[in-house]
């Protein structure tokens, strides 16, 4: 690039910070936007179940949403789901000489209705975007509340912003037929979760835009599940886990507009850390595609793999002198690919979204490498399609 | 804006239309109310009006990027894209035919030189009497690329920006085809010289087509240099493309500013894509596939 070259580059930086002024990156809402999902997750069957029904979660989820404006500085957003599901969940492993673990099912009768409402107030004063959340959930079975804000800050060019988000949460689960199973706990349970989370978002240029973030959390009380069972040298007893956890977790996000193809790519890392000795990766990439008219195509990938927490065990032989057992497979080693795809299809005052995502899970995919595979890692199909209206 | 402003948009509803049209129209309407030397109670004026005394100005981020810009564009043009040149009109009356007396112009040259002014941004002022900021090779182009943001923002995807011939692009056709932009012929503004297809980006114009001055029978354009103080023998009339309306305003006015030949030559220096006609009537462009030549050349 020659001098006279660069100077064309140095007054397009200058005049791009003009509009970096003025242009509000964070803006409240102008109109009232109305949206509607409906989703279906369907775990796949176990294959070798061992009683209890092999048939594994069906759950039908409707979400409505609603943002008001109420001023020129702020808006309101509303959201209620309604979740239904039934099916039968993983209780114990059993493992006989040195065959394949087993894992033993619950019935099919498991069937819960969850209600979620939640609603944020957003006020916006030129720079500075406050929010505010508060949250409640309820199952037969357990009720959570949870409060949370969110302070944002973009420097005076608008090129990055600042922003740290805390939320709160107090979770009580009081678990059926506690009358029934002694492994579960008669009285009621509560767990509490703290978070903080810190990120920094900046604009690279015209195309880029990278975010990097930072979160610690910790959950306090009853960590356990209620439901899941596991047969130990003294026999049959509930799940049992450390009462706190703290979690670190540091993510980037990258987002980068192809102009000649009219595209966006979206490529998203996570590393997550806890004091259970799990450590997992999230890699998400995604590509926006924008088609005539006015039509986008989504489709992604995901992968995942977590190693496995110090107290897990896929059967125990031997007792432990902490006395926390789990055979959960959520904190067992494993990996896991989602191939997802996704339409969204825009019209005058209102757009429909059409998804599918895949879900498949083992113990040696992406950088998990186990030796024995949790016998209850999931595959699912998660199919959405919803609508969102302006008006 | 002292010229007219059009929207050539295409949206989904005429309520649609309404709203960002009167949003847009809000927005240009503000800063013109900012920015306007021709408003007694504009910012500008009341900055302006205080030259030379005690009085300091806290400015907004966007009036203070603003003079960034004007920075850049004065750095990069060897001083000849100066924002306090303005006062130099005064003294030039284009209906006259008769040069101002030299000493006029002298004493005038006095209070023009951005290199006088100190850029602070919460201690603003311009340090002699009678000076005078203008912001008329910016703030036209810059709120036509402001515009175009605010209509994307808003869910446009398919239209024109034109204030007052800076024209930036929000983007083609909904079929995709670019906007035929005409070019005005120097000595027949109604006629076109060219035609600029546009998919993006803006397209700013300079030329001395409406305002010029005969000299020892020699045609001088309205462009006044800031060193000399006297209208340049510039280039007849320079569009150029470029990413930002703004930017292409700036580069065409520098063109104009250098004159004929070293015009020409800096617009092949700098690289971006641009039409001339000089005072013969001979038209170059680049890249050459960029024009569309009209028919009766």
């Amino acid at each position: 690039m020659n001098s006279r070259n660069n100077a064309l580059a140095l007054l397009s930086v200058a005049a791009s910070n003009i509009l970096a002024t003025h242009v509000h990156s964070a803006q409240v809402a102008e109109q009232f936007q109305f949206g509607v999902r409906h989703h279906n997750y369907q775990e796949d069957p176990l294959t070798e179940p061992l009683g209890g029904s092999p048939e594994r979660y069906d759950i039908n989820v409707n979400q409505f949403s609603l943002i008001a404006p109420l001023s020129d500085t702020a808006d309101l957003s509303v959201s209620y789901q309604k979740e239904k599901m039934s099916g039968a969940s993983p209780w114990y492993t059993l493992k006989f000489g040195d065959e394949e673990p087993l894992q033993v099912m619950s019935g099919a009768s498991i069937e819960d209705t969850r209600t979620d409402v939640s609603a944020t107030l957003r006020v916006i004063d030129d720079f500075n975007s406050y929010g505010i959340t508060a949250a409640v959930s309820e199952e037969d079975d357990y009720k959570s509340a949870s409060f949370g804000f969110k302070y944002s800050r973009e420097t005076e060019k608008r090129l990055s912003t600042w922003s740290i988000a805390a939320d709160f949460s107090n979770d009580d689960i009081n678990p059926v037929d506690a009358d029934i199973y002694t492994t579960r706990p008669m009285d009621t349970q509560s767990k509490h979760s703290a978070s903080t989370l810190g990120s920094y978002s900046r604009i690279l240029n015209k195309n880029t835009l990278l975010q990097l973030s930072v979160g610690l959390s910790k959950k306090s009380g009853y960590l356990s599940d209620p439901y899941k069972m596991v047969i130990t040298q003294q026999g049959l007893i509930g799940d049992a886990r450390p009462d706190s956890k703290i979690s670190k977790t540091i993510a980037t996000q990258l987002r980068y507009f192809v102009d000649p193809m009219d595209a966006a790519l979206h490529l998203d890392y996570r590393f997550y850390t806890d004091d259970w000795s799990i450590d997992s990766h999230t890699v998400d990439i995604a590509w926006y595609q924008n088609l005539l008219f006015d039509v986008q195509l989504i489709p992604s990938i995901r992968l995942y793999s977590q190693s496995q927490s110090y107290f897990y065990d896929v059967f125990y032989t031997q007792e432990r002198a902490d006395n926390y057992y789990s055979t959960d497979y959520r904190l067992s080693e494993y990996g896991a690919v989602t191939l997802g795809l996704k339409l969204i299809k825009k019209f005058d005052s209102w757009s429909m979204t059409l998804s599918a995502d895949k879900y498949s899970s083992s113990g040696d995919t992406f950088l998990a490498n186990t030796d024995v595979e949790n016998p209850a890692l999931i595959d699912f199909t998660l199919v959405s399609f919803g609508f969102d209206l302006q008006f | 804006m002292g010229s007219p402003c059009l929207l050539y948009l295409y949206c989904s509803s005429k309520e649609q239309f309404e709203r960002v049209a009167s949003q847009s129209v809000a927005r240009v309407n503000e800063l013109e109310a900012h920015y306007s030397r021709y408003l007694a109670d504009s910012l500008l004026s009341d900055i302006n009006s205080h030259a030379g005394t005690d009085k300091r100005f806290t400015l907004t981020d966007e009036f203070w990027t603003l003079l960034q810009y004007a920075n850049t564009a004065h750095a990069i043009s060897d001083g000849l894209f100066d924002i306090t040149s303005g006062v130099l009109r005064k003294v030039w009356d284009f209906n006259n035919g008769q040069p101002p007396a030299i000493a006029k112009i002298n004493s005038t040259l006095e209070l023009v030189g951005w290199s006088k002014i100190v850029l602070d941004q919460n201690y603003f002022h311009l340090p002699l009497a009678g000076m005078e900021l203008d912001f008329g090779g910016i703030v036209k182009e810059y709120a036509a690329d402001l515009v175009v943001e605010m209509l994307r923002q808003s869910g446009i995807n398919h239209g024109l920006v034109d204030m007052g011939g800076d024209i930036a692009v929000i983007g083609p056709h909904p079929d995709n085809s670019p906007w035929q932009v005409a070019i005005s012929d120097p000595d027949f503004p109604e006629q076109a010289i060219a035609t600029i297809p546009l998919m993006a980006g803006g397209l700013a114009s300079s030329g001395d087509y409406q305002r010029f001055i005969v000299l020892n029978d020699e045609r001088y354009c309205h462009i006044l240099n800031p060193k000399t103080g006297w209208p340049v023998k510039g280039l007849a009339a320079v569009s150029v493309w470029a990413p930002q309306c703004v930017v292409a305003g700036t580069v065409a006015t520098i063109a104009m500013l250098k004159g004929d030949v070293e015009g020409e030559k800096w617009l092949q220096d700098v690289g971006c894509n641009y039409v001339t006609v000089n005072r013969s009537g001979i038209v170059n462009c680049y890249p050459n596939a960029l024009v569309r030549m009209s028919s009766h050349l």
